[in-house]
């Protein structure tokens, strides 16, 4: 839910905008938790509005150059307010689909971590849909995390191989060994309106990169099903800074946990998204079933 | 409602950050009443225009009333919304004008001019004299810039007397683009946005200081600072559209409703920049047999 836009309606400057979401923080309940803050850098790939390096998008259906994509803000802007939010400790997730605008945001941080010393900062790579293992080298380095859209490889895995970016970019695209390999730790999902929400199905497409048409794209991506399950639960709360609560079940933290009618470890792989909810606790209280 | 022919004329200005596009549209907003005209200005934040307090008749919320009767309003997440709620005033705003964000790409955004109740008046980009040259092949916004400046129907080079090497910006602008190019420190900033004293108004016809031209655009001495008039009386409309087609690259804007002998409506001429519009009015009566030009001051 946006609460501002720093790029239109907020009037105000990028340090009294981080001081504002330090107010926001006090007005946490235990189910609305504020104190992060998302930006926008680029559009998606299917609507070729993300940001690409070069060769950029593949010709348009009449042979004709398709344009790169946008920036919803500037670079001046969007460090300006990366660092103001780094400054106060606010996390800060960053939309990037393009690896262009990935590249954006990992100058921002570098020069946002050499400027202020944070070491647990979690800035998040939304999206991270064309990051190279190059860039997530990087992000480790930089102790960055990624958010990793696997369900495009579902939806949209057949249309980047044949229309947005061809064949051996959609092969490494949402690359969730690749962030592995590199050592950074990383979340899988739906991106909820955009395509349904379901930790299992998403978890599903992690772990097997089966796209509409039955395809395969790019088998070396795959990850296990104890990675994919980490990636939906105790790495996604470690990115939104809830790890302490949420995302694991140890004395402790909050009861809230689902119970499944099978292990994901012990099904089928292409079985996981059809594995049924038994019931959900929150609180404490069963609440379905 | 699309096809009524008095929709609302609607200015894009584009350009990157510190391009002057705020400056741009301060003057517009503080400029003197313009007589019967109502403007919705759209801009990208409100607190960066930094209105005179004592110029603000009303402040709700995103929306700033001014004395001049200039309203304006920060565009919210959702340019249909705010389109919207400006084609909701009552009465209507006379001109629309959408200042873009430093990264709006004008190619990209002209539809929205065109949506129900308004029409694509023209495209101006500011591009700044001393930043110009480096912006274009900067990383990540290089494209960006190049795309503001090769959509633009005119282009106001800003700032050119801050500039180490004005004349170089011109050069590599003119070659970015197929727009005229114009120096913001010589033109009057109104003149783009059709309001005020330099707008082209309609005048009767008559014999002025220099006199109509005869059937051509022909310059006028270079002390000429205000609107001109052509005369383009008993023309058909072939040969008004060839008079429009080749008015000089100096002309800023040009207007007028004329009548043509060889067709029943009166028709529209709306020159912004490189943009040339003829559109056949049959629901105007009243015509001239001038056409109404502003160039760039010599």
């Amino acid at each position: 839910v946006p609460l501002f836009n720093p790029a239109r309606g907020f009037t105000g400057s990028a340090a009294e905008a981080a001081s504002w979401v330090g107010e926001l923080r006090a007005l946490s309940t235990d189910k609305a938790r504020f104190g992060i803050v998302k930006l926008v850098l680029d559009g998606s790939i299917q609507g070729f509005t993300a940001r690409l390096n070069p060769p950029g998008y593949l010709p348009d259906p009449d042979g004709g150059p398709r344009p790169n994509g946008i920036w919803l803000i500037t670079p001046e802007q969007f460090r300006a307010w990366f660092e103001a939010f780094h400054r106060a400790h606010v996390t800060v997730h960053t939309h990037v689909n393009g690896d262009e605008a990935v590249d954006l945001l990992l100058e921002t941080v570098d020069g946002a971590v050499a400027q202020h010393s944070w070491a647990d900062h979690r800035h998040t790579a939304q999206h991270s849909q064309l990051t190279t293992a190059a860039q997530y080298r990087r992000m480790a380095t930089l102790g960055m995390c990624a958010n990793i859209f696997s369900n495009h490889i579902h939806y949209w895995g057949d249309q980047h191989a044949s229309t947005t970016v061809g064949p051996d970019r959609a092969a490494r695209m949402d690359a969730c060994a690749t962030a592995d390999r590199e050592g950074v730790r990383y979340s899988v999902h739906s991106d909820a309106s955009v395509t349904p929400l379901g930790s299992l199905h998403t978890m599903w497409c992690a772990v097997n990169r089966v796209t509409a048409s039955g395809a395969i794209l790019g088998p070396h991506e795959r990850i296990g099903v104890d990675r994919a399950l980490r990636a939906v639960t105790i790495d996604a709360a470690h990115q939104l800074r809830l790890d302490h609560e949420l995302g694991s079940i140890e004395a402790g933290k909050l009861a809230d946990f689902v119970a499944l009618a099978d292990d994901p470890h012990d099904v089928d792989p292409m079985a996981i998204k059809d594995i049924e909810v038994l019931g959900t606790v929150v609180a404490g209280e069963v609440t379905g079933h | 409602l699309i096809d009524r022919p008095d929709r609302i004329p609607f200015t894009l200005l584009g350009g990157y950050l510190g391009a002057g596009k705020t400056t741009l549209v301060n003057r517009l907003l503080t400029a003197p009443s313009p007589v019967g005209r109502r403007i919705a200005v759209l801009v990208n934040d409100l607190g960066a225009v930094g209105v005179d307090a004592a110029l603000i008749v009303d402040h709700d919320g995103p929306t700033l009333a001014l004395a001049n009767g200039c309203v304006c309003c920060a565009v919210g997440d959702d340019l249909a919304v705010t389109l919207d709620e400006v084609r909701a005033w009552s009465p209507p705003p006379d001109r629309v004008v959408m200042e873009l964000s430093g990264v709006g790409e004008p190619a990209r955004l002209a539809a929205w001019a065109n949506t129900t109740g308004f029409r694509l008046d023209g495209i101006v980009v500011a591009a700044d004299a001393d930043q110009i040259v480096e912006l274009a092949g900067r990383r990540y916004v290089g494209d960006t810039v190049r795309a503001q400046l090769m959509a633009a129907d005119l282009v106001v080079l800003t700032k050119t007397d801050l500039a180490d090497r004005p004349a170089l910006a011109r050069r590599f602008v003119e070659r970015s683009t197929a727009a005229p190019v114009f120096d913001g420190a010589r033109l009057d900033p109104m003149a783009l946005f059709g309001v005020g004293g330099a707008e082209p108004m309609l005048r009767p016809p008559g014999p002025d200081r220099h006199g109509p031209d005869r059937h051509g655009p022909d310059r006028h001495g270079p002390d000429r600072h205000g609107p001109e008039s052509v005369d383009v009386s008993g023309l058909r409309r072939a040969e008004l559209a060839a008079i429009v087609d080749g008015l000089d690259d100096d002309v800023v804007r040009a207007k007028g409703v004329i009548r043509c002998v060889d067709v029943p409506a009166l028709v529209e001429v709306q020159v912004v920049g490189r943009r040339r519009v003829l559109r056949e009015r049959p629901d105007l009566s009243t015509g001239h047999d001038v056409l109404v030009v502003i160039r760039q001051p010599a």
